[in-house]
């Protein structure tokens, strides 16, 4: 694909520098260079645009220069100076849109960055347990582990069991703090290969703690087919997070029946296609509609800055899918996530 | 030392949902000579009867959806009088004021010490 439209932007240039040597004065059609300055600019860096824009003004120079090698002293150039003039102006308009679009994207990828640390905060102490866990097995293996060699006859098997699960144990912290630091990390990812089951029992296990503590069920069956899809990783796991953690914080405490249901289905209508349903059966949609949900600074919550949706919304438009807020019935709340199966 | 526990008073159930440090606590027991007897769940607990040689139970402060210290009322409420020890990374000294009334149980907190832990248990069991 890439291959291709630079081989079209080659012909095109050199269909334009024929054009302009096409008798008798043609050289004015050195203008339509802006055209492949526009296209260049979709793809190309900054130094690409640059140096391409000089590349063009020579061509433009060149052919001038043969059409008029006859009458050089009294050649038109004025038609040259509008040319290069001409590129110029969309030279520097194309680097001036292009330096505001990266403005832009920083400034949704602090923003993100923002709402992720803001996720953090609030699950610190569901962190700090999940780390307490196989950090209290540690100590207690390592003592164990001392025990079972200090008796009068060591049991070797049962400490070498100690051991062995004290590395086990540092392996889950490990990979848990790892998790946090890659929520946490600022830099914009990287698409890569996941897995739709696995992202999604990760984002659950994240939340376990809030899960347990409003005494929630959590259906998701992994057991059917696996759907492998390209994205960067920490933003679905941020969608995912998101969605979840307002279902959660929809629930009153110590209600009955309490339940969140995650399902991953293939879309009948868009090929290609698949769509995660999290449909929960708490309060639903109160002073909020399925529509403003998705609204910036919109929120229900005392401390909600209003962005958490909007920024998954955005994430999720920029990797080709959609997100949809409904109301479920007879209650709750049913997000649905449609993403593409192969993001480019 | 701890080998004068007597035969049918050292067994010691653990309650834990959480598998690693159900495994550590359980290994820890047994190398200084208790028997333990391992539940995930309360439920998995409840359907067994108690065996008459246990002499003390481990309990979780947090058994997944179970509040372990409602656990605690249920079991007296059973009329299981079981000493128990609280597991806990948590500071719960407020809930345990509250707890303490339930009944004949003990509470230490766990997790942070447990050489004097076990020292207490010790103790406890000798005495008790």
């Amino acid at each position: 694909m890439r291959h291709l439209s630079l081989l079209f932007i080659v012909l095109l240039s050199l269909s334009i520098f024929c054009f302009t040597l096409l008798p008798p004065r043609h050289d004015a059609f050195s203008v339509l260079y802006v055209i492949v300055i526009f296209l260049v600019s979709q793809a190309a860096s900054r130094h690409v645009i640059k140096l391409i824009a000089c590349l063009c003004i020579g061509l433009s120079v060149f052919s001038f220069s043969l059409v008029h090698r006859d009458d050089i002293v009294h050649g038109l150039y004025t038609r040259l100076a509008l040319s290069i003039f001409a590129i110029l102006l969309v030279t520097l308009l194309v680097l001036r849109n292009q330096r505001i679009t990266e403005a832009l994207a920083k400034q949704k990828r602090i923003l993100a960055h923002a709402d992720r640390m803001l996720t953090l905060g609030y699950l610190s102490a569901s962190i700090a347990h999940e780390i307490n866990q196989p950090l209290t097995a540690i100590r207690t293996y390592a003592h164990s582990g001392a025990r079972w060699l200090k008796k009068t006859e060591p049991d070797l098997t049962e400490a070498l069991h100690c051991f062995g699960s004290i590395e086990k144990n540092s392996q889950r912290a490990e990979s848990i703090v790892g998790n946090i630091k890659n929520l946490a990390q600022k830099k914009a990812g990287i698409p890569e290969q996941i897995s739709i089951h696995q992202i999604i029992q990760e984002s659950c296990d994240i939340l376990k703690n809030e899960i347990s503590n409003k005494k929630i069920n959590v259906i998701f069956n992994p057991s059917g087919q696996d759907i492998q899809f390209c994205a960067v990783r920490i933003e679905i796991q941020q969608i995912l997070i998101n969605i979840l953690m307002n279902a959660i914080q929809a629930f009153k405490e110590n209600t009955p029946n309490n339940f969140i249901h995650i399902g991953v289905y293939d879309m009948t209508d868009r090929e290609n296609f698949f769509a995660i349903h999290v449909v929960d059966n708490a309060m639903g949609f109160i002073e909020a509609t399925p529509e403003n949900i998705f609204d910036a600074f919109f929120s229900t919550k005392q401390n909600g800055m209003g962005l958490g949706l909007t920024i998954c919304k955005r994430i999720i438009e920029a990797h080709g899918g959609r997100l949809i807020a409904e109301h479920n019935k007879p209650k709750g709340a049913k997000f649905i996530i449609q993403l593409p199966k192969h993001v480019s | 030392m701890f080998h004068k526990i007597p035969k049918e008073k050292n067994l010691i159930v653990i309650l834990d949902d959480d598998k690693d440090v159900q495994f550590s606590l359980d290994s820890l027991l047994r190398s200084v000579g208790f028997t333990t007897l391992i539940f995930s769940s309360t439920d998995e607990f409840l359907t067994m009867p108690l065996p008459p040689q246990a002499c003390c139970m481990l309990l979780d402060v947090k058994l997944g959806n179970v509040n372990g210290l409602d656990f605690l009322e249920e079991m007296a409420q059973r009329g299981l009088t079981l000493p128990v020890i609280i597991i806990t990374g948590h500071g719960v000294f407020q809930w345990l004021c509250g707890v303490l009334k339930v009944g004949q149980q003990i509470f230490f907190l766990n997790h942070i010490k447990i050489q004097s832990c076990l020292m207490r248990l010790q103790i406890y069991l000798k005495n008790g």
